[in-house]
């Protein structure tokens, strides 16, 4: 009897090691949870800046010839991401703080209108116009993250080769008697015109080619590295999972060794769309300031005041909204 | 004699698997579900000013009672860094970021920085002190943003 008690105790005491053992790794895991949670956070909060930095630049360059088309500066998306990375971990975007972020970043995407631009590590000749040898050698060398030269969404058939672009209205193609704009998407395999959804796939799949091309030079010489990267739109047919179709920021951000003592990895593809605006017109009738689409209200009806791209924006200038104009059956004024 | 210290060896043992398992693994899980909501009320509060560029009392007053209606007080922290850019002489510009104490209005470009600590320990961190007298740190977490509008 008194032994087989004695087990009974022995196995409960090892049950009781075990739960400690497994509220440790609980505790453990629960941290990576969170902190990765906070990760995948940072990286959106720091590629939605970058995105909006991207367009930032004041004027978009867009037209009415160029369907979509607009301009962007890769370096000023890098930096604000970098900065805004640093805030979220605390730490002030110094310089060295700064490189640190650098390092957890293995490549950097951005897809613009008509080609992308691709970061990846390199050396860095540290270079002063005029600098003579003494100088060059102080400034030396630096592995830093830089953006490539900007490259097309190209496509080739047998007969000519295409640079797409996000607006799909037109290519331009490099045949052997020269360079033109050809209207229209170029044909695909089987002769007939691109579809819109496959040009856009085309891009997408060049950038995320792109993007695993470097990476797996990043990782070359990491054992854990499977060799496998995807774009989110890359493993699905169904809409809605953000694949690029306008200017976009791709970021991968691998081995950051903050907070956890394992490293952690997160991705974040943020995106901007750049469509036509539609137009809020403000003006006066009867003393009272009124605002209305400006396609909505008949030619020479009022005398337009402000234009406004938000209703918001119209209501923060003292515009109200105008019940005559915008709603799609104008009700007939007064009587029953 | 042993056969009765094992059998009150036993109770005791049986008492700390039935009642001290599930309540460890009680508090853990809300400790972990306490943490989540609290990323997610800073998340929502970052997004409300990166949107709108602007905070009120009203929001501020909701982020607090947010944030500490989770089972532990918590404290918080916002700042405001305004973006500058300044020339550097070589034909080129700098970035820095300039702590502002106005945080009621806010300018494009600007960031948010929240920072979130928790007064108390939690339930779940006064058991490991309690049984394996272990010190975890008290939670705190950093998110930002950088204002939109």
């Amino acid at each position: 009897m008194g032994r087989s008690f004695g087990i009974i105790n022995m196995m409960v005491i090892v049950y009781f090691a075990a739960l400690i053992l497994g509220y440790l790794i609980y505790n453990q895991k629960e941290n990576n949870e969170i902190e990765q949670l906070k990760l995948s956070y940072a990286i959106d909060y720091a590629g939605d800046a970058g995105a909006m930095q991207l367009l930032n630049t004041g004027r978009l360059d867009m037209d009415y010839t160029e369907n979509k088309a607009f301009n962007i500066n890769p370096q000023l998306a890098l930096d604000a991401f970098i900065d805004v990375f640093c805030f979220n971990y605390d730490m002030p975007p110094t310089p060295y703080n700064r490189a640190l972020v650098q390092g957890f970043i293995p490549v950097a995407v951005v897809a613009g209108f008509d080609g992308y631009y691709v970061a990846s590590h390199r050396q860095v000749h540290y270079y002063k116009p005029g600098a003579t040898a003494e100088e060059r050698d102080q400034f030396g060398e630096d592995w830093q993250l830089v953006f490539d030269l900007k490259k097309p969404y190209r496509y080739q058939t047998t007969l000519a080769r295409y640079a797409l672009n996000m607006g799909l209205d037109y290519s331009m193609r490099l045949t052997g008697s020269g360079f033109d704009r050809y209207e229209g998407l170029p044909p695909d395999e089987t002769g007939n015109t691109m579809s819109r959804p496959y040009a856009m796939k085309w891009i997408n799949d060049l950038v995320a080619n792109e993007m695993s091309a470097v990476i797996n030079r990043a990782n070359a010489s990491n054992y854990n590295w499977k060799n496998r990267f995807y774009l989110p739109s890359q493993l699905t047919n169904r809409t809605g999972v953000n694949p690029i179709e306008g200017p976009s920021f791709i970021v991968l951000v691998q081995g950051v060794n903050l907070t956890t003592s394992k490293p952690i990895d997160g991705f974040s593809v943020s995106g901007t769309k750049i469509d036509q605006a539609r137009m809020l017109v403000g003006y006066e009738r009867n003393g009272v300031k009124y605002y209305a689409y400006a396609d909505r209200v008949p030619n020479g009806a009022v005398t337009p005041e402000r234009l406004f791209s938000t209703m918001k924006e119209a209501a923060q200038a003292g515009y109200r909204f105008d019940r005559i104009y915008m709603t799609p059956d104008p009700s007939p004024q007064g009587g029953g | 004699m042993t056969d009765l210290f094992n059998k009150i060896l036993g109770v005791l043992l049986a008492f700390v698997l039935l009642v001290g398992a599930p309540m460890a693994i009680d508090t853990m899980s809300r400790e972990l579900t306490m943490k989540r909501s609290i990323l997610n009320e800073m998340t929502n509060f970052i997004d409300k000013v990166t949107d709108s560029g602007r905070l009120t009392d009203a929001d501020l007053a909701d982020f607090y009672l947010g944030i500490s209606s989770y089972g532990i007080a918590m404290d918080a922290t916002i700042s405001r860094y305004a973006k500058v850019v300044n020339p550097d002489g070589h034909n080129g510009t700098y970035t820095s970021y300039v702590y502002q104490e106005d945080i009621r209005t806010w300018n494009t470009g600007d960031i948010i920085q929240v920072k979130v600590q928790a007064i108390d320990y939690t339930a779940a961190q006064r058991l490991q002190h309690r049984i394996l007298r272990l010190t975890p740190a008290k939670f705190e977490q950093t998110l930002a943003g950088m204002v939109r509008k």
